[in-house]
């Protein structure tokens, strides 16, 4: 417990950092603000243009689309929030030789690693998700249960358990190959399987992303939930997201025995 | 010459000195490919036609996977590069050298290009046939592509180049780098292509350098509609050099006016 506090205590003190940085630019901080906002809206744009010139998705109206990419941005918004500059951080850790400095602090180095996200830029993503989650949400007419919020923040929390999964192998993967510039973006592109809607995808895929992938807790089954057509599986992807982040700690605790020093 | 072929033997050096990045790169690019297969034989399947907005299925899929070939012929970092050449002090040694900064910046998006043409285009256009064979594609839609994509990266260059020389201004030009990005994407075509946009807007792209660079050049690959008369690749390559035109001008001005009133400190 008391390391839990102090990694929180930690994060709290990089937040103060990043704030701080991020105001040494003061234009570039306010503009790019602005700029996330704006550009969060090109997706529901996009998805508008598919559906008005298509019949869109199989199972999804163009307002329940609209639902799911309000959710995607605003999921999008809070793993920039709190994660946001990880991976080039442990990239550049790595190749410089810094990354051996944190095995000498008095917290585990993937829980410094994972507290040294934080990224304000975010909120412009978080504030335009939020904005056309809501106003979607209004346009369908649905309604919330008694069990819709604490089932949102279940996803949520396995949701961000799964993303420091996805960050922590990332970081195994860095650890022990040194220079691998282009590992980001193959992350990147396997996780673009959870940018739309699972039941588009064939069987094959699907089942793929409710066990080894469950990228489906990120914007499917929040969607789901709202949209009150859950099913039973959600609950197999939520064992699952857990399942990995145990798994995906083991992996570095091994990579990390292995570990000899780079750069410098 | 010379500087632009040791920029360009540096550049291939560094690539073959990590090859586990290309090995990776190669994994990397079919999965968008698949992952649009899916996508799209269900938004056919769905739709229940054959074609939508005139692209067939195998028009569509490969629609997205030549625009990752026009990143890679044509992408570059001079717009970040130049941000940090300000915050770092950098700027000054450089302009004291005996070759300009623009064309430093030139000799290297060459060089990197190179590289990325060689190690990823090439293996990719080959994996990507294999996985989902480009019926639509003959010798002459091909080389056409070829010819208006090098004026495509001279576009993206001069583009990135002057919202790199903003950072003379903001020193962190980050965000303008982003919204630059998004702006050449969406109206070049890069995240949808641009028959999917109500006409007005079709016609406000016409006047616009960004379909140029991304959309032009795969629609002569995909070998549809107005892109294979010779026609349209006359037309094509003539909106494109003047843009270049313009653009390489525009520069001119702008360097003259922050020479100016450049203030160096650091380095």
């Amino acid at each position: 417990m008391a390391t839990f506090t102090g990694l929180l205590r930690l994060y709290a003190w990089h937040m103060k950092l990043n704030v701080s940085k991020s105001m040494i630019y003061r234009f570039d901080f306010i503009s790019g603000i602005f700029i996330s906002i704006l550009i969060s809206g090109i997706a529901p744009f996009m998805q508008y243009l598919y559906f008005t010139q298509t019949r869109g998705y199989p199972g999804w109206t163009l307002n329940q689309i609209l639902l799911f990419q309000g959710l995607l941005l605003l999921w999008f918004g809070i793993r920039d929030v709190l994660f946001g500059d990880i991976r080039g951080l442990i990239m550049n850790l790595v190749w410089k030789g810094d990354f051996d400095r944190l095995l000498l602090k008095p917290y585990s180095p993937i829980g410094v690693l994972l507290c040294s996200g934080f990224q304000l830029n975010g909120i412009g993503s978080c504030l335009a998700g939020l904005l056309v989650t809501i106003l979607a949400f209004l346009q369908l007419d649905g309604s919330i249960g008694l069990w819709t919020f604490p089932l949102l923040i279940l996803m949520t929390v396995c949701g961000l358990m799964l993303y420091m999964a996805v960050t922590i192998t990332f970081a195994a993967i860095v650890i022990m190959l040194i220079q691998m510039g282009r590992i980001g973006e193959m992350f990147e592109k396997i996780m673009e399987f959870g940018t739309y809607p699972m039941n588009i995808f064939p069987s094959g895929i699907r089942i793929l992303m409710v066990t080894i992938l469950p990228f489906a807790v990120w914007t499917y089954y929040p969607t789901q939930i709202l949209l009150q057509r859950v099913d039973h599986q959600m609950w197999v992807a939520c064992a699952f997201s857990l399942i990995m982040f145990w798994l995906s700690i083991k992996l570095w605790n091994r990579c990390l025995r292995k570990y000899t020093s780079a750069g410098g | 010459m010379h500087i632009f072929i040791k920029a360009i033997q540096l550049n291939l050096k560094v690539f073959l000195t990590y090859r586990k990045g290309f090995l990776i790169s190669i994994i990397i690019h079919p999965i968008v490919l698949v992952l649009n297969i899916y996508l799209f034989t269900s938004i056919f399947e769905y739709n229940g036609t054959s074609e939508i907005k005139d692209y067939s299925l195998e028009q569509m899929v490969w629609y997205f996977a030549v625009t990752i070939f026009v990143f890679i012929f044509t992408f570059n970092f001079a717009d970040r590069r130049m941000s940090n050449y300000i915050i770092s002090g950098d700027l000054g040694p450089l302009l004291l050298r005996p070759i300009s900064l623009y064309r430093y910046e030139l000799a290297n998006a060459i060089a990197l290009r190179t590289a990325g043409v060689l190690f990823e285009f090439i293996p990719d256009m080959i994996i990507y046939s294999i996985i989902y064979p480009p019926v639509f594609l003959t010798l002459l839609s091909f080389s056409k592509f070829l010819i208006v994509i090098i004026p495509a990266f001279l576009l993206n260059f001069l583009i990135r180049y002057l919202i790199g020389l903003s950072a003379i201004i903001t020193m962190n030009n980050s965000s303008m780098n982003r919204v630059t990005a998004v702006i050449i994407s969406l109206l070049g075509g890069a995240m949808i292509p641009l028959d999917f946009f109500p006409l007005w807007l079709q016609k406000v792209c016409d006047y616009l350098p960004f379909k140029y660079i991304f959309y032009e050049p795969v629609q002569f690959f995909l070998n549809r509609g107005h892109a294979t008369s010779t026609e349209a690749l006359l037309y094509v390559l003539m909106m494109q050099f003047l843009w270049i035109a313009g653009l390489y001008l525009l520069t001119r001005i702008v360097w003259s006016i922050l020479m100016k009133k450049i203030v160096l400190v650091g380095g």
